[in-house]
Protein backbone atom coordinates (compact mmCIF):
# COMPACT_ATOMS: atom_id res chain seq x y z
CA UNK A 1 0.00 0.00 0.00
CA UNK A 2 2.76 2.38 1.01
CA UNK A 3 4.81 1.64 -2.11
CA UNK A 4 1.81 2.03 -4.42
CA UNK A 5 0.81 5.28 -2.72
CA UNK A 6 4.36 6.65 -2.94
CA UNK A 7 4.67 5.81 -6.63
CA UNK A 8 1.31 7.44 -7.33
CA UNK A 9 2.36 10.55 -5.44
CA UNK A 10 5.69 10.69 -7.29
CA UNK A 11 3.89 10.34 -10.60
CA UNK A 12 1.48 13.12 -9.60
CA UNK A 13 4.23 15.46 -8.36
CA UNK A 14 6.32 15.04 -11.50
CA UNK A 15 3.47 16.53 -13.53
CA UNK A 16 3.22 19.63 -11.37
CA UNK A 17 4.22 23.01 -12.81
CA UNK A 18 6.53 23.74 -9.86
CA UNK A 19 8.60 20.62 -10.59
CA UNK A 20 8.78 21.39 -14.28
CA UNK A 21 9.71 25.03 -13.62
CA UNK A 22 12.59 24.07 -11.29
CA UNK A 23 13.79 21.35 -13.63
CA UNK A 24 13.81 23.57 -16.72
CA UNK A 25 15.50 26.41 -14.84
CA UNK A 26 18.32 24.08 -13.73
CA UNK A 27 18.48 22.67 -17.25
CA UNK A 28 18.87 26.19 -18.63
CA UNK A 29 21.72 26.88 -16.20
CA UNK A 30 23.37 23.60 -17.10
CA UNK A 31 23.11 24.18 -20.86
CA UNK A 32 24.48 27.71 -20.50
CA UNK A 33 27.39 26.29 -18.50
CA UNK A 34 28.04 23.62 -21.14
CA UNK A 35 27.96 25.92 -24.15
CA UNK A 36 30.01 28.61 -22.45
CA UNK A 37 32.63 25.98 -21.57
CA UNK A 38 32.74 24.87 -25.18
CA UNK A 39 33.10 28.46 -26.37
CA UNK A 40 35.92 29.14 -23.92
CA UNK A 41 37.95 25.92 -24.09
CA UNK A 42 37.39 24.95 -27.69
CA UNK A 43 40.66 23.97 -29.36
CA UNK A 44 42.76 23.98 -26.18
CA UNK A 45 45.73 21.65 -26.04
CA UNK A 46 45.16 18.39 -24.14
CA UNK A 47 48.07 19.05 -21.80
CA UNK A 48 46.59 22.39 -20.77
CA UNK A 49 42.98 21.25 -20.69
CA UNK A 50 41.17 20.64 -17.42
CA UNK A 51 39.04 17.60 -16.73
CA UNK A 52 35.31 17.51 -17.63
CA UNK A 53 34.42 17.27 -13.93
CA UNK A 54 36.13 20.60 -13.25
CA UNK A 55 33.91 22.26 -15.86
CA UNK A 56 30.62 21.33 -14.20
CA UNK A 57 28.43 24.26 -13.12
CA UNK A 58 28.43 22.86 -9.57
CA UNK A 59 32.21 22.66 -9.45
CA UNK A 60 34.02 25.06 -7.12
CA UNK A 61 37.03 24.86 -9.45
CA UNK A 62 34.92 26.48 -12.18
CA UNK A 63 33.44 28.93 -9.69
CA UNK A 64 36.89 30.05 -8.55
CA UNK A 65 37.89 30.47 -12.20
CA UNK A 66 35.04 32.66 -13.45
CA UNK A 67 32.77 32.92 -10.36
CA UNK A 68 29.72 32.62 -12.47
CA UNK A 69 27.06 30.01 -12.30
CA UNK A 70 27.79 28.36 -8.99
CA UNK A 71 27.19 31.68 -7.24
CA UNK A 72 23.89 32.05 -9.12
CA UNK A 73 22.88 28.54 -8.03
CA UNK A 74 23.96 29.34 -4.46
CA UNK A 75 21.78 32.47 -4.41
CA UNK A 76 18.75 30.70 -5.88
CA UNK A 77 19.09 27.37 -4.07
CA UNK A 78 17.43 28.30 -0.70
CA UNK A 79 14.25 29.10 -2.64
CA UNK A 80 14.59 26.50 -5.41
CA UNK A 81 15.01 23.56 -3.02
CA UNK A 82 11.48 24.11 -1.73
CA UNK A 83 9.83 24.64 -5.11
CA UNK A 84 9.46 21.12 -6.52
CA UNK A 85 7.60 19.35 -3.73
CA UNK A 86 7.64 21.54 -0.63
CA UNK A 87 4.12 22.90 -1.12
CA UNK A 88 2.44 19.61 -2.01
CA UNK A 89 1.13 18.70 1.45
CA UNK A 90 0.09 22.25 2.33
CA UNK A 91 -1.87 22.50 -0.93
CA UNK A 92 -3.68 19.22 -0.30
CA UNK A 93 -4.38 20.20 3.32
CA UNK A 94 -5.89 23.51 2.30
CA UNK A 95 -8.05 22.09 -0.48
CA UNK A 96 -9.23 19.13 1.57
CA UNK A 97 -7.81 16.47 -0.78
CA UNK A 98 -5.82 15.21 2.18
CA UNK A 99 -8.98 13.88 3.82
CA UNK A 100 -9.90 11.89 0.72
CA UNK A 101 -6.40 10.44 0.26
CA UNK A 102 -5.89 9.71 3.96
CA UNK A 103 -9.27 7.95 4.12
CA UNK A 104 -8.14 5.62 1.33
CA UNK A 105 -4.69 4.72 2.64
CA UNK A 106 -4.57 5.69 6.31
CA UNK A 107 -3.23 8.87 7.76
CA UNK A 108 0.23 7.56 8.62
CA UNK A 109 0.70 5.90 5.26
CA UNK A 110 -0.40 9.13 3.60
CA UNK A 111 2.14 11.27 5.45
CA UNK A 112 5.04 8.89 4.99
CA UNK A 113 4.28 8.35 1.32
CA UNK A 114 4.04 12.13 0.85
CA UNK A 115 7.39 12.59 2.62
CA UNK A 116 9.06 9.89 0.54
CA UNK A 117 7.58 11.24 -2.69
CA UNK A 118 8.76 14.79 -1.87
CA UNK A 119 12.25 13.45 -1.15
CA UNK A 120 12.36 11.43 -4.35
CA UNK A 121 11.00 14.14 -6.65
CA UNK A 122 13.24 16.91 -5.27
CA UNK A 123 16.27 14.60 -5.48
CA UNK A 124 15.44 13.75 -9.10
CA UNK A 125 14.96 17.39 -10.09
CA UNK A 126 18.36 18.31 -8.66
CA UNK A 127 20.20 15.28 -10.04
CA UNK A 128 19.03 14.84 -13.61
CA UNK A 129 20.23 18.18 -15.05
CA UNK A 130 23.69 17.77 -13.53
CA UNK A 131 24.01 14.17 -14.69
CA UNK A 132 23.10 15.43 -18.13
CA UNK A 133 25.80 18.09 -17.85
CA UNK A 134 28.35 15.48 -16.78
CA UNK A 135 27.44 13.31 -19.76
CA UNK A 136 27.66 16.27 -22.14
CA UNK A 137 31.02 17.35 -20.71
CA UNK A 138 32.40 13.83 -20.98
CA UNK A 139 31.29 13.75 -24.60
CA UNK A 140 32.60 17.17 -25.57
CA UNK A 141 35.85 17.32 -23.61
CA UNK A 142 38.72 14.83 -23.53
CA UNK A 143 38.50 12.30 -20.72
CA UNK A 144 42.30 12.18 -20.58
CA UNK A 145 42.53 15.82 -19.59
CA UNK A 146 43.67 16.02 -15.98
CA UNK A 147 44.34 19.69 -15.42
CA UNK A 148 42.43 22.12 -13.28
CA UNK A 149 41.28 25.72 -13.58
CA UNK A 150 43.34 27.19 -10.72
CA UNK A 151 45.79 26.29 -12.49
CA UNK A 152 47.88 24.25 -10.12
CA UNK A 153 50.42 21.53 -10.69
CA UNK A 154 48.94 18.31 -9.36
CA UNK A 155 52.13 17.68 -7.39
CA UNK A 156 51.91 21.06 -5.66
CA UNK A 157 51.60 20.38 -1.88
CA UNK A 158 49.07 23.20 -1.46
CA UNK A 159 46.90 21.72 -4.23
CA UNK A 160 47.21 18.23 -2.73
CA UNK A 161 46.16 19.58 0.68
CA UNK A 162 43.17 21.24 -1.00
CA UNK A 163 42.16 18.01 -2.72
CA UNK A 164 42.32 16.19 0.62
CA UNK A 165 39.63 18.60 1.85
CA UNK A 166 37.14 17.51 -0.82
CA UNK A 167 34.15 15.55 0.41
CA UNK A 168 34.86 11.94 -0.76
CA UNK A 169 38.45 12.98 -1.57
CA UNK A 170 39.69 9.36 -1.79
CA UNK A 171 37.07 8.74 -4.44
CA UNK A 172 38.28 11.76 -6.41
CA UNK A 173 41.89 10.58 -6.25
CA UNK A 174 40.84 7.10 -7.43
CA UNK A 175 38.48 8.23 -10.20
CA UNK A 176 37.17 11.81 -10.69
CA UNK A 177 34.19 10.60 -12.74
CA UNK A 178 32.96 8.23 -10.05
CA UNK A 179 33.51 11.11 -7.61
CA UNK A 180 31.32 13.36 -9.78
CA UNK A 181 28.54 10.75 -9.95
CA UNK A 182 28.61 10.26 -6.17
CA UNK A 183 28.80 14.03 -5.64
CA UNK A 184 25.72 14.64 -7.80
CA UNK A 185 23.87 11.80 -6.03
CA UNK A 186 24.82 13.42 -2.72
CA UNK A 187 23.53 16.80 -3.92
CA UNK A 188 20.27 15.09 -4.90
CA UNK A 189 20.11 13.37 -1.52
CA UNK A 190 20.59 16.64 0.38
CA UNK A 191 18.11 18.48 -1.82
CA UNK A 192 15.56 15.70 -1.33
CA UNK A 193 16.12 15.94 2.41
CA UNK A 194 15.35 19.67 2.30
CA UNK A 195 12.17 19.03 0.29
CA UNK A 196 11.08 16.37 2.78
CA UNK A 197 11.94 18.71 5.66
CA UNK A 198 9.59 21.35 4.25
CA UNK A 199 6.79 18.80 3.83
CA UNK A 200 7.31 17.60 7.43
CA UNK A 201 7.17 21.21 8.62
CA UNK A 202 3.91 21.79 6.77
CA UNK A 203 2.47 18.59 8.25
CA UNK A 204 3.10 19.82 11.79
CA UNK A 205 2.39 23.53 11.38
CA UNK A 206 -0.75 24.75 9.69
CA UNK A 207 0.53 27.33 7.22
CA UNK A 208 -2.16 29.54 5.78
CA UNK A 209 0.06 31.23 3.20
CA UNK A 210 2.53 29.13 1.22
CA UNK A 211 5.09 31.96 1.28
CA UNK A 212 5.96 30.91 4.85
CA UNK A 213 6.97 27.44 3.68
CA UNK A 214 10.15 29.00 2.33
CA UNK A 215 11.13 29.93 5.87
CA UNK A 216 12.53 26.66 7.32
CA UNK A 217 14.97 25.90 4.49
CA UNK A 218 15.71 29.59 3.85
CA UNK A 219 16.56 30.19 7.51
CA UNK A 220 18.49 26.94 7.91
CA UNK A 221 20.75 27.45 4.89
CA UNK A 222 21.37 31.12 5.59
CA UNK A 223 22.02 30.32 9.26
CA UNK A 224 24.92 28.08 8.18
CA UNK A 225 26.31 30.99 6.13
CA UNK A 226 26.03 33.30 9.12
CA UNK A 227 27.68 30.68 11.35
CA UNK A 228 30.50 30.41 8.80
CA UNK A 229 31.15 34.13 9.04
CA UNK A 230 30.68 34.33 12.81
CA UNK A 231 33.14 31.48 13.39
CA UNK A 232 35.46 32.20 10.49
CA UNK A 233 38.47 31.17 12.57
CA UNK A 234 37.07 27.64 13.09
CA UNK A 235 38.99 24.65 11.72
CA UNK A 236 36.24 23.78 9.31
CA UNK A 237 33.75 25.55 7.09
CA UNK A 238 30.12 25.72 8.21
CA UNK A 239 28.55 27.16 5.07
CA UNK A 240 26.18 24.77 3.29
CA UNK A 241 27.63 25.65 -0.14
CA UNK A 242 30.94 24.00 0.79
CA UNK A 243 29.24 20.64 1.42
CA UNK A 244 26.65 20.56 -1.34
CA UNK A 245 28.87 21.19 -4.37
CA UNK A 246 31.93 19.54 -5.88
CA UNK A 247 35.66 20.21 -5.71
CA UNK A 248 35.60 22.56 -2.75
CA UNK A 249 38.98 23.00 -1.02
CA UNK A 250 37.68 24.41 2.25
CA UNK A 251 38.26 22.15 5.26
CA UNK A 252 35.14 20.30 6.31
CA UNK A 253 33.76 18.48 9.31
CA UNK A 254 32.10 15.11 8.87
CA UNK A 255 30.54 15.36 12.32
CA UNK A 256 28.96 18.74 11.52
CA UNK A 257 27.58 17.42 8.21
CA UNK A 258 26.28 14.25 9.86
CA UNK A 259 24.64 16.34 12.59
CA UNK A 260 22.79 18.46 10.01
CA UNK A 261 21.72 15.41 7.99
CA UNK A 262 20.46 13.63 11.12
CA UNK A 263 18.66 16.80 12.22
CA UNK A 264 16.86 17.12 8.88
CA UNK A 265 16.09 13.42 8.54
CA UNK A 266 15.06 13.05 12.18
CA UNK A 267 12.75 16.05 12.05
CA UNK A 268 11.20 14.86 8.80
CA UNK A 269 10.51 11.32 10.02
CA UNK A 270 9.33 12.42 13.46
CA UNK A 271 7.18 15.11 11.92
CA UNK A 272 5.48 12.67 9.57
CA UNK A 273 5.02 10.15 12.40
CA UNK A 274 3.51 12.75 14.76
CA UNK A 275 1.26 14.19 12.05
CA UNK A 276 0.16 10.64 11.18
CA UNK A 277 -1.14 10.12 14.70
CA UNK A 278 -3.51 13.06 14.46
CA UNK A 279 -7.13 12.74 13.53
CA UNK A 280 -8.20 13.67 10.03
CA UNK A 281 -10.61 16.41 11.07
CA UNK B 1 -1.83 44.30 15.75
CA UNK B 2 0.09 44.04 19.04
CA UNK B 3 1.35 40.60 18.03
CA UNK B 4 2.52 41.95 14.66
CA UNK B 5 4.40 44.78 16.34
CA UNK B 6 5.97 42.29 18.75
CA UNK B 7 7.22 40.10 15.91
CA UNK B 8 8.58 43.13 14.05
CA UNK B 9 10.43 44.27 17.18
CA UNK B 10 11.77 40.77 17.82
CA UNK B 11 12.76 40.20 14.19
CA UNK B 12 14.41 43.60 13.93
CA UNK B 13 16.33 43.17 17.17
CA UNK B 14 17.61 39.68 16.34
CA UNK B 15 18.53 40.78 12.80
CA UNK B 16 20.35 43.83 14.12
CA UNK B 17 22.35 41.80 16.62
CA UNK B 18 23.33 39.25 13.93
CA UNK B 19 24.20 41.96 11.44
CA UNK B 20 26.50 43.62 13.94
CA UNK B 21 28.19 40.37 14.98
CA UNK B 22 28.69 39.14 11.42
CA UNK B 23 29.41 42.33 9.47
CA UNK B 24 31.17 44.75 11.79
CA UNK B 25 34.79 43.71 12.19
CA UNK B 26 37.21 46.63 12.50
CA UNK B 27 40.92 46.04 12.51
CA UNK B 28 41.61 48.04 15.67
CA UNK B 29 39.55 48.45 18.85
CA UNK B 30 37.66 51.44 17.55
CA UNK B 31 35.56 52.10 14.50
CA UNK B 32 34.18 55.24 12.90
CA UNK B 33 30.45 55.69 12.39
CA UNK B 34 31.07 55.83 8.63
CA UNK B 35 32.82 52.48 8.61
CA UNK B 36 30.12 50.96 10.80
CA UNK B 37 27.31 51.98 8.47
CA UNK B 38 29.05 50.89 5.27
CA UNK B 39 29.84 47.50 6.79
CA UNK B 40 26.11 46.84 7.15
CA UNK B 41 25.88 46.80 3.36
CA UNK B 42 28.67 44.75 1.89
CA UNK B 43 31.83 46.66 2.85
CA UNK B 44 34.68 44.70 4.38
CA UNK B 45 36.59 46.91 6.78
CA UNK B 46 37.30 50.25 5.15
CA UNK B 47 36.95 48.79 1.65
CA UNK B 48 33.62 49.15 -0.18
CA UNK B 49 31.98 46.15 -1.75
CA UNK B 50 33.61 45.05 -4.97
CA UNK B 51 32.01 43.49 -8.05
CA UNK B 52 33.30 39.94 -7.52
CA UNK B 53 30.73 37.20 -7.07
CA UNK B 54 31.85 36.17 -3.59
CA UNK B 55 31.23 39.68 -2.27
CA UNK B 56 27.89 39.84 -4.08
CA UNK B 57 26.94 36.55 -2.44
CA UNK B 58 27.93 37.92 0.98
CA UNK B 59 25.84 41.02 0.26
CA UNK B 60 22.84 38.79 -0.52
CA UNK B 61 23.35 37.10 2.84
CA UNK B 62 23.52 40.53 4.55
CA UNK B 63 20.10 41.26 2.99
CA UNK B 64 18.55 38.27 4.78
CA UNK B 65 16.68 40.47 7.33
CA UNK B 66 15.17 42.44 4.43
CA UNK B 67 14.02 39.23 2.72
CA UNK B 68 12.48 37.97 5.95
CA UNK B 69 10.59 41.23 6.41
CA UNK B 70 9.40 41.12 2.80
CA UNK B 71 8.16 37.57 3.39
CA UNK B 72 6.28 38.58 6.52
CA UNK B 73 4.83 41.82 5.14
CA UNK B 74 4.22 40.29 1.73
CA UNK B 75 0.81 39.01 2.82
CA UNK B 76 -0.27 42.07 4.80
CA UNK B 77 -2.53 43.33 2.01
CA UNK B 78 -2.99 40.01 0.20
CA UNK B 79 -4.49 38.24 3.22
CA UNK B 80 -7.59 40.43 2.98
CA UNK B 81 -8.23 39.10 -0.52
CA UNK B 82 -7.86 35.47 0.52
CA UNK B 83 -10.67 34.80 2.85
CA UNK B 84 -12.77 37.78 3.80
CA UNK B 85 -12.63 40.14 0.87
CA UNK B 86 -16.38 40.12 0.39
CA UNK B 87 -16.81 40.97 4.07
CA UNK B 88 -14.09 43.63 4.01
CA UNK B 89 -15.20 45.37 0.85
CA UNK B 90 -18.92 45.26 1.58
CA UNK B 91 -18.23 47.12 4.82
CA UNK B 92 -15.72 49.52 3.30
CA UNK B 93 -17.00 50.54 -0.12
CA UNK B 94 -14.30 53.21 -0.44
CA UNK B 95 -11.53 50.88 -1.41
CA UNK B 96 -8.88 53.54 -1.96
CA UNK B 97 -9.36 54.85 1.58
CA UNK B 98 -9.05 51.31 2.90
CA UNK B 99 -6.00 50.73 0.71
CA UNK B 100 -4.32 53.94 1.95
CA UNK B 101 -4.84 52.77 5.52
CA UNK B 102 -3.27 49.37 4.76
CA UNK B 103 -0.44 51.05 2.87
CA UNK B 104 0.43 53.29 5.79
CA UNK B 105 0.37 50.27 8.11
CA UNK B 106 2.92 48.47 5.90
CA UNK B 107 5.01 51.66 5.63
CA UNK B 108 4.93 51.98 9.42
CA UNK B 109 6.06 48.37 9.80
CA UNK B 110 8.96 48.98 7.39
CA UNK B 111 10.13 52.05 9.28
CA UNK B 112 9.78 50.33 12.66
CA UNK B 113 11.66 47.25 11.47
CA UNK B 114 14.56 49.27 10.08
CA UNK B 115 14.69 51.50 13.16
CA UNK B 116 14.82 48.52 15.54
CA UNK B 117 17.36 46.71 13.34
CA UNK B 118 19.73 49.67 13.18
CA UNK B 119 19.27 50.46 16.87
CA UNK B 120 20.06 46.86 17.87
CA UNK B 121 23.02 46.73 15.48
CA UNK B 122 24.46 49.95 16.88
CA UNK B 123 23.94 48.97 20.48
CA UNK B 124 25.82 45.72 19.97
CA UNK B 125 28.57 47.47 17.99
CA UNK B 126 28.91 50.17 20.68
CA UNK B 127 29.17 47.40 23.30
CA UNK B 128 31.93 45.63 21.34
CA UNK B 129 33.90 48.61 20.01
CA UNK B 130 34.29 52.32 20.53
CA UNK B 131 32.32 54.14 17.82
CA UNK B 132 33.76 57.50 16.71
CA UNK B 133 31.06 59.89 15.57
CA UNK B 134 31.54 61.43 12.12
CA UNK B 135 29.35 63.86 10.15
CA UNK B 136 29.49 61.65 7.06
CA UNK B 137 28.61 58.63 9.17
CA UNK B 138 25.50 60.34 10.49
CA UNK B 139 24.41 61.20 6.93
CA UNK B 140 25.07 57.63 5.80
CA UNK B 141 23.14 56.25 8.76
CA UNK B 142 20.11 58.41 8.03
CA UNK B 143 20.42 57.53 4.35
CA UNK B 144 20.67 53.82 5.19
CA UNK B 145 17.53 54.02 7.33
CA UNK B 146 15.44 55.85 4.73
CA UNK B 147 16.70 53.96 1.66
CA UNK B 148 16.32 50.52 3.18
CA UNK B 149 12.88 51.37 4.62
CA UNK B 150 11.67 52.52 1.21
CA UNK B 151 13.19 49.46 -0.49
CA UNK B 152 11.68 46.82 1.80
CA UNK B 153 8.35 48.67 1.68
CA UNK B 154 8.41 48.62 -2.14
CA UNK B 155 9.38 44.96 -2.32
CA UNK B 156 6.78 43.94 0.28
CA UNK B 157 4.09 45.84 -1.65
CA UNK B 158 5.22 44.23 -4.89
CA UNK B 159 4.87 40.77 -3.32
CA UNK B 160 1.39 41.71 -2.10
CA UNK B 161 0.30 42.90 -5.54
CA UNK B 162 1.77 39.95 -7.44
CA UNK B 163 0.23 37.58 -4.89
CA UNK B 164 -3.23 38.86 -5.87
CA UNK B 165 -2.69 37.24 -9.28
CA UNK B 166 -0.27 34.37 -8.73
CA UNK B 167 -0.40 33.39 -5.07
CA UNK B 168 2.02 34.25 -2.28
CA UNK B 169 4.74 31.67 -3.03
CA UNK B 170 5.01 32.56 -6.72
CA UNK B 171 5.00 36.26 -5.87
CA UNK B 172 7.88 35.82 -3.44
CA UNK B 173 9.88 33.78 -5.93
CA UNK B 174 9.35 36.50 -8.55
CA UNK B 175 10.37 39.39 -6.28
CA UNK B 176 13.32 37.44 -4.82
CA UNK B 177 14.49 36.62 -8.35
CA UNK B 178 14.21 40.28 -9.39
CA UNK B 179 16.40 41.29 -6.48
CA UNK B 180 18.94 38.55 -7.29
CA UNK B 181 19.05 39.68 -10.92
CA UNK B 182 19.61 43.30 -9.88
CA UNK B 183 22.47 42.29 -7.60
CA UNK B 184 23.95 39.88 -10.15
CA UNK B 185 24.01 42.71 -12.71
CA UNK B 186 26.79 44.28 -10.60
CA UNK B 187 28.97 41.42 -11.80
CA UNK B 188 29.05 42.92 -15.29
CA UNK B 189 30.78 45.95 -13.81
CA UNK B 190 33.66 43.59 -12.96
CA UNK B 191 34.40 43.29 -16.69
CA UNK B 192 34.17 47.01 -17.43
CA UNK B 193 35.78 48.42 -14.30
CA UNK B 194 38.30 50.31 -16.44
CA UNK B 195 35.48 52.09 -18.26
CA UNK B 196 34.23 54.39 -15.50
CA UNK B 197 31.51 55.92 -17.67
CA UNK B 198 29.96 52.53 -18.46
CA UNK B 199 30.24 51.35 -14.85
CA UNK B 200 28.61 54.57 -13.73
CA UNK B 201 25.72 54.10 -16.19
CA UNK B 202 25.12 50.51 -15.07
CA UNK B 203 25.16 51.44 -11.39
CA UNK B 204 22.96 54.50 -11.80
CA UNK B 205 20.38 52.54 -13.76
CA UNK B 206 20.23 49.77 -11.16
CA UNK B 207 18.15 50.70 -8.06
CA UNK B 208 19.83 47.96 -5.99
CA UNK B 209 23.13 49.87 -6.19
CA UNK B 210 21.61 52.43 -3.80
CA UNK B 211 21.54 49.75 -1.11
CA UNK B 212 25.35 49.68 -1.00
CA UNK B 213 26.13 52.62 1.27
CA UNK B 214 29.87 52.19 0.72
CA UNK B 215 29.41 53.34 -2.89
CA UNK B 216 27.88 56.70 -2.02
CA UNK B 217 29.94 59.61 -3.26
CA UNK B 218 32.64 57.47 -4.88
CA UNK B 219 33.48 58.29 -8.47
CA UNK B 220 34.54 54.74 -9.33
CA UNK B 221 31.10 53.50 -8.22
CA UNK B 222 28.87 55.81 -10.19
CA UNK B 223 29.12 58.86 -7.90
CA UNK B 224 25.80 58.00 -6.27
CA UNK B 225 24.36 60.52 -3.83
CA UNK B 226 22.17 59.94 -0.79
CA UNK B 227 19.49 62.50 -1.73
CA UNK B 228 19.37 61.11 -5.27
CA UNK B 229 19.08 57.56 -3.94
CA UNK B 230 16.30 58.53 -1.54
CA UNK B 231 14.50 60.24 -4.42
CA UNK B 232 14.83 57.14 -6.63
CA UNK B 233 13.65 54.79 -3.88
CA UNK B 234 10.81 57.20 -3.09
CA UNK B 235 9.73 57.18 -6.73
CA UNK B 236 9.80 53.38 -6.83
CA UNK B 237 7.74 53.22 -3.63
CA UNK B 238 5.29 55.78 -5.04
CA UNK B 239 5.03 53.89 -8.32
CA UNK B 240 4.32 50.59 -6.60
CA UNK B 241 1.78 52.27 -4.29
CA UNK B 242 -0.07 53.92 -7.20
CA UNK B 243 -0.06 50.67 -9.17
CA UNK B 244 -1.43 48.94 -6.08
CA UNK B 245 -4.23 51.48 -5.78
CA UNK B 246 -5.19 50.96 -9.41
CA UNK B 247 -5.15 47.15 -9.02
CA UNK B 248 -7.08 47.12 -5.74
CA UNK B 249 -9.75 49.44 -7.15
CA UNK B 250 -10.30 47.18 -10.14
CA UNK B 251 -9.70 43.73 -8.66
CA UNK B 252 -12.91 41.78 -8.70
CA UNK B 253 -14.21 40.49 -5.43
CA UNK B 254 -12.93 37.10 -4.44
CA UNK B 255 -14.43 34.29 -6.47
CA UNK B 256 -12.01 31.54 -5.60
CA UNK B 257 -9.17 31.48 -3.12
CA UNK B 258 -5.85 31.70 -4.99
CA UNK B 259 -3.95 30.20 -2.07
CA UNK B 260 -6.05 27.05 -1.58
CA UNK B 261 -8.00 26.78 -4.82
CA UNK B 262 -11.32 26.36 -3.04
CA UNK B 263 -14.25 28.77 -2.76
Amino acid sequence: MFQKATLQQISFLLRQKSVQFTFYLLLLIVLYSYFSAIAEFHGMDLLEMCGPVNLLSISWDRANYNQGLLMVITMLYPVLAVCPAGFSLAREKASGEQVFLAARMGYRSYHFSKLTAAFAVTALVFMVPFFLELALNCTAFPLDAAGNLIPANMYNPVYIAGVRNFLFSDLYVWNPYVYAVVGILFLGFLSGLLGAFTVAFSSLVRVKYRIFLFLPVFLLLNATMYLNRLFSSADFSMGWDHYFFLLDEQPKSGIYLLFLILLLAGFSVLGAWKAGRRDCI
Amino acid sequence: MTRKIFYILLGGAVSGVLLSLVCVNPIGGGISLTETVVQFSGARGPFPMNFIMLELLNFMIDLLPSFLFEMAAGIALYQHFCTASIYVFSRTPKRIRWYAKELSAIAGMSLLFQAVLLAAAFLVTAFRYEIQFTQKGAELLLGHFVIYSLWIFSMAMLINLLALFFGSSSAFIAVYSIQICLILSFWFCHFCQDDLALTSRILRANPASRLVMGWMGRSEYGNLSIPGSILLMGLIALGVSLAGGWIVKRKELLISNIETGGM
